[in-house]
């Protein structure tokens, strides 16, 4: 048989179909594992310094996230989210929690993931008012994929409102350590508003940033 | 011919670059090529993997099995020996041996390449080549590249023509040095090869 999680390999193929594997070499002692990590610098960072701040001040809380660089704040040192299982999921997911009596009931989504599938969630929330707090961490770009240019940029607030969201429960922040009694004060507000309320912690991704610092270096050469 | 290459090191250091670099040369020689997903997380300090296939036949999976890699090509040298139970009997390992230590718990090992020498000793079939240590991570990366591209089914005129449009975007400056490191790896390639071949 295939094992039922994780994906089909030839080595496990070749074992349900009973077919010899090549033993290749053992392991090596001298690897250990090196999980990725959000960038030193990055705003998910922030975002998940607040809200880890905020969240614990509750009993029962659930962090349901998506996919993004920001899942990896579901590793060490911020063990921030407890669920990642498919692009917009967040918000549906935390709907169907606050529908079931949970609270708080906390949606973590990229700007781009949001624009991808998690717009319509959102709107399903708005119509039923769900008691959920979306946090839309918004780095301006595709960040996990190389950079990429973001659907929803400029255009996020204007979406949230569209789609019905109470305009005083759209809240934009900056994700910088300087601003983290601001941004505290914001998501424990938002969580004890019981409806749709969304976050917006927007700075730009540090990988594009330092693209773009570098290309206008350029261009200023260029030019002179 | 087939040829089946594990890619790896961590993430950001350019995997993807190589594999699009030799996966291109391929395809101008008309020959099969599948190439999987990295499985890790790009620029993101993680253990970075690619497997790529290369066939003048057509390739099935896209996945390559225990024991069944020629070459595992890696710019980290713990990265390169993760992939161990991957290479085949009489496959190579071709290695940077300049450690990437992002995580506190590297194993602590005084000569970095000491484990693929180690098993080059107790293999006599396979020999890890140790890169230049002090080369910055765009030039190692053609570098091992260029160890592909001294495969005499891969034509470096071609892989010059290829070449600068991969890197045309980060600058002239860039595109060079690239170019530069292409050449080096194939010499040291095919110095390799005169010695151990």
């Amino acid at each position: 048989m295939c094992p039922a999680p994780g994906e089909l390999t030839p080595d496990n193929v070749k074992q349900a179909l009973g077919l010899e594997s090549a033993p290749g070499f053992a392991p090596s002692e001298h690897v250990t594992p090196r999980p990725p990590a959000l960038c030193s610098g990055c705003g998910h960072r922030d975002t998940y310094d607040a809200l880890n701040r905020v969240v614990r001040e509750y009993k029962d809380y659930r962090v349901f996230s998506d996919i993004g660089c920001y899942t990896l704040g579901a590793l060490p040192p911020f063990r921030a989210i407890h669920s990642c299982v498919d692009m917009g999921a967040s918000i549906t997911m935390a709907k169907g929690a606050a529908d079931a009596g949970l609270w708080p009931a906390v949606a973590v989504i990229g700007d781009s993931t949001f624009t991808h599938s998690g717009i319509t969630g959102l709107l399903d929330a708005v119509n039923s008012n769900a008691n959920i707090t979306v946090v839309i961490s918004d780095n301006l770009t595709t960040a996990m994929t190389g950079g990429q240019d973001s659907a929803g940029t400029n255009k996020l607030e204007a979406i949230c409102l569209g789609v019905g969201v109470d305009p005083a429960h759209v809240r934009v922040v900056v994700p910088l350590p300087k601003n983290m009694d601001e941004i505290t004060a914001i998501l424990r507000e938002e969580i004890e508003y019981r409806g749709v309320s969304v976050i917006i912690p927007r700075r730009e991704c540090i990988q594009t940033l330092k693209r773009h610092h570098k290309e206008a270096r350029q261009n200023k050469t260029t030019k002179s | 011919m087939k040829l089946d290459i594990i890619l790896s090191g961590v993430g950001g250091q350019g995997i993807l670059s190589i594999a699009a670099i030799i996966g291109e040369a391929a395809l101008e020689e008309k020959l099969h090529i599948k190439q999987a997903e990295v499985h890790g997380m790009s620029q993101r300090g993680g253990d970075v993997q690619s497997n790529l296939r290369i066939s003048s036949e057509p390739i099935r999976s896209d996945l390559i099995a225990r024991g069944g890699a020629d070459l595992i090509l890696s710019l980290e040298p713990m990265e390169a020996l993760r992939y161990l139970p991957y290479l085949s009997d009489t496959g190579w390992i071709v290695t940077n041996a300049a450690p990437f230590v992002n995580i506190p718990n590297y194993p602590q090992v005084d000569d970095p390449a000491g484990p693929t020498e180690t098993l080059a000793a107790r293999h006599p079939a396979r020999r890890g080549c140790a890169g230049q240590r002090e080369q910055r991570p765009a030039r190692r990366q053609c570098r091992a590249a260029g160890r592909r591209v001294a495969d005499p089914g891969h034509r470096d005129r071609k892989n010059r023509r290829r070449h600068p449009p991969l890197f045309g975007r980060k600058g002239d400056d860039v595109v060079a040095m690239n170019l530069k490191a292409l050449t080096c790896g194939r010499e040291a390639a095919e110095h390799i090869m005169r010695k151990h071949l």
